[in-house]
């Protein structure tokens, strides 16, 4: 280009002299001019302005794939990018038009293939007075270039308009540069930060542990992501995640380190939050009350919380890991155990089944339980869930309710049948009195009437023989009457209790009378003592109640007999009363109900009787205080014994 | 003729007291206790007509009128219940038994007789 140069100037100066001397000059330029631009890659032009055309030299075509090397300028115009084209030409005409020696321009320059280049195209303007008459240039490929400067420029855009925070240090660690992003996110402005070091950003709860981990892999020119708590500059906290990388020189040592960080802070939020609720799940699963394990695809326990061990009695550290069969289910159960565990895997659920366990000391616990599939995040069964509670205590307790309202039920038929049984005898009473008044009555009656309708056939003596059997039947029935109110009256209000000295022989002496002669002489009553003292003190209307009955039921129930005795003995405490017999007896199945009101035994069907006389004998023995008891075999005979307290 | 009248009944008085009344009235009469006896005596005697308690220790009435009427001997002698069970149950019992008539006690002295001279006619 010198060269050319000097070219110039000789036109300029010297055009005039030595013509042929510059010409032959001009040749070997020329010539050498052929050589240079044959060894430059630059497409060289030279545009004779006034003939419209330029010659290109070879890189024309190296560079653009053209194969002309004369064209016109409208050839070299249409290549132009179009977007490019005003603005070049513009260009060249101004230059022109201001004589100014030297163009230059980049433009965008159309390939063979229609592909554009970046060109670097330099021209020189030859003027013949004032008038330009030729311009010679080259253009020079500058593609490679501009396109990494166009992604330099992408990549500072990138940097400077990131919402992340884009640091770059020197070796020492001193900041070189940041971007918007970390304008924006810590308030500093870059003239405040550089030549400062990033721990400014640091402060008290900053993790010194990460911050160490950090330093170490700066250190080992590593490149390393931590994440970071980091303060802006009025102090109010951030979390970034922070990744730095060292940058090599051409001794491959880090020269720079640029960080990038991301700002983490509402991840962290989340993630505290998701760990705060994780930990209360967790307390929750652990404290709840209620029974809760897991286990995992291969029935291996990984969830054991605290009622689970009170419970089973096993700790969470002794069955996580283990399977769940080998342990709380007992050998015999293990098989159905595996089989509920397999459904659940398989994606069924369990509503509130009952389990029976085995606890750490062999005893038998009932769980009730609710057994989910356990999936992760793709859905995908990883184990199962049990919850459930121990109903060992609420199963006894229903056991013992059922029992409980067996034993009522029981109990209430027992009172049931016994009601039934008052009302039968209720009206075997009616019947039974009934009966015994009947009787009497109609013996009354035919007497009366026989008097009435044949005394004139009849003896003074046989009159008065039918009158006695009227007044005896009228005075059978006031007994008969006396027992139905006695038993009235000792149902309704307790009776007044007289006690008086009684001289025992005396008194049973004067009883057996009584008895043989309402027996009609059928039974004589042997009397027998063993007495320490004759006198017992007691009521002894009450005392003659209870022997006039029970003589007379000895003798009444031992048809065909003759004989029944009372033995009267006196023991430490009581005195001891025997009345036996040897009739009927009472069948085992009545000994129980015989003290009962209106109750007969079932062999006495065909013996009057108003089924009072017992529980006449009853009340009285209880009224003294004392205790009666029967001993009884059907067809031999019974003996009653009663006992009256001493000093009653 | 004197027609022989067996009575069955083991309470003695009410018992003399009838047969004092039919012997008024010209009847041989005859007094058992219990069925076993009554039964032994219509086996040793001839009678015409049968009066029977039915509550009686040994073989109650219902029994022993189910016996007299298992005798072919016995078949047709008039059995007529005197009882002092008033429930209709006994009335059913004496009947389907075998007796001829069922009277409760306390009786009415003419019907009986009237009854006693209806059988024997």
């Amino acid at each position: 280009m010198k060269k050319i140069d000097n070219v110039r100037e000789a036109l300029l100066d010297d055009k005039d002299q030595k013509i042929e001397m510059l010409e032959s000059a001009v040749q070997a330029i020329s010539r050498k001019y052929e050589i240079l631009s044959k060894a430059t890659n630059d497409a060289i032009w030279d545009w004779d302005i006034h003939a419209d055309s330029i010659e290109w030299n070879h890189g024309l075509h190296k560079i653009y794939g053209h194969n002309e090397t004369r064209t016109t300028r409208t050839v070299w115009m249409d290549n132009l990018h179009p977007l490019d084209k005003q603005e070049v030409l513009g260009g060249v005409n101004e230059a022109i038009r201001e004589h100014k020696l030297n163009w230059s321009a980049i433009y965008r320059y159309r390939c063979s293939n229609g592909t554009y280049k970046y060109t670097y195209d330099r021209g020189y303007i030859v003027y013949e007075n004032l008038t330009p008459v030729r311009m010679i240039g080259a253009m020079q490929d500058i593609d490679e270039r501009m396109l990494a400067l166009q992604e330099i420029e992408k990549l500072s855009l990138v940097a400077s308009k990131t919402e992340n925070l884009v640091i770059i240090t020197d070796a020492n660690e001193n900041i070189e540069w940041v971007n918007e992003g970390f304008v924006r996110r810590t308030g500093y402005t870059l003239q405040e930060v550089v030549g400062k070091t990033p721990r400014i950003l640091q402060g008290p709860e900053t993790s010194r542990e990460v911050l160490d981990s950090i330093r170490a892999s700066i250190a080992r020119g590593e490149s390393c992501t931590e994440e970071v708590l980091n303060y802006t500059k009025d102090g109010s906290k951030f979390w970034v995640k922070m990744n730095i990388n060292p940058v090599f020189n051409e001794y491959n040592k880090p020269h720079k380190f640029v960080a990038v960080e991301t700002d983490v802070t509402i991840h962290k939020e989340y993630e505290s939050k998701i760990l705060a609720s994780a930990l209360e799940l967790s307390n929750l699963i652990e404290n709840a009350n209620a029974v809760i394990l897991g286990v995992d695809e291969n029935g291996l326990v990984n969830e054991w919380n605290k009622q689970a061990t009170i419970v089973t009695g096993y700790s969470r550290h002794e069955l996580v890991g283990k399977k769940l069969t080998s342990f709380v289910v007992g050998e015999t159960r293990q098989q159905i155990v595996e089989k509920h565990i397999q459904h659940v895997l398989s994606g069924n659920t369990i509503d509130l089944k009952e389990f029976e366990i085995i606890n750490r000391n062999g005893e038998r616990d009932i769980l009730l339980l609710s057994v989910t599939p356990r999936k992760n995040n793709s859905g995908e069964i990883v184990g199962l869930i049990a919850v459930g509670q121990d109903i060992t205590e609420l199963t006894e307790y229903r056991h013992s309710l059922e029992k409980k309202v067996a034993e009522r039920t029981q109990e209430l038929n027992r009172s049931l049948e016994k009601e039934k049984e008052l009302t039968a005898l209720k009206s075997q009473f009616a019947s039974t009195v009934s009966h015994e008044f009947r009787t009497p009555l109609s013996t009354i009656k035919v007497s009366a009437n026989h008097v009435r309708k044949y005394k004139a056939r009849m003896t003074e003596n046989e009159i008065n023989t039918k009158i006695d059997v009227v007044l005896k039947q009228v005075e059978h029935m006031t007994h008969l009457l006396e027992d139905v109110l006695t038993i009235g009256r000792t149902e309704a209000v307790k009776i007044q209790i007289v006690k008086a000295p009684v001289l025992l022989v005396t008194f049973f002496e004067t009883l057996k009378e009584e008895v043989e002669q309402m027996s009609n002489g059928s039974h004589i009553v042997k009397l027998q003592f063993d007495l320490l003292e004759p006198l017992l003190h007691t009521d002894s209307d009450l005392l003659r109640n209870i022997f006039i009955n029970l003589l007379n039921n000895a003798i009444k129930f031992s048809p065909g007999k003759n004989v029944v005795h009372l033995k009267v003995s006196q023991e430490e405490k009581s005195w001891c009363m025997l009345v036996q017999d040897e009739g009927v007896g009472i069948p085992p199945e009545d000994v129980e109900k015989i003290f009962d009101s209106f109750y007969r035994a079932s062999n006495t069907k065909a013996i009057q009787g108003t089924g009072l006389g017992l529980s006449i004998v009853k009340k009285a023995v209880d009224l003294l205080g004392g205790t009666i008891k029967v001993v009884s075999t059907e067809g031999k005979g019974s003996t009653f014994c009663v006992k009256i307290p001493v000093g009653q | 003729m004197i027609y022989s009248i067996l009575i069955v009944d083991d309470t003695v008085v009410l018992a003399e007291a009838i047969a004092d009344m039919l012997r008024m009235e010209g009847f041989r009469v005859t007094h058992a206790t219990n069925g076993i006896d009554a039964l032994a005596m219509l086996e040793r005697e001839k009678y015409d007509l049968i009066l029977s308690d039915l509550r009686m220790p040994g073989m109650d009435g219902i029994e022993f009128i189910k016996r007299v009427r298992s005798s072919e001997a016995l078949l047709t002698i008039p059995i007529i219940v005197l009882s002092a069970q008033a429930s209709g149950g006994s009335k059913l019992e004496s009947t389907q038994a075998g007796a001829n008539l069922f009277l409760i006690k306390p009786f009415d002295e003419q019907e009986l007789l009237s009854s006693i001279n209806h059988f024997l006619e």
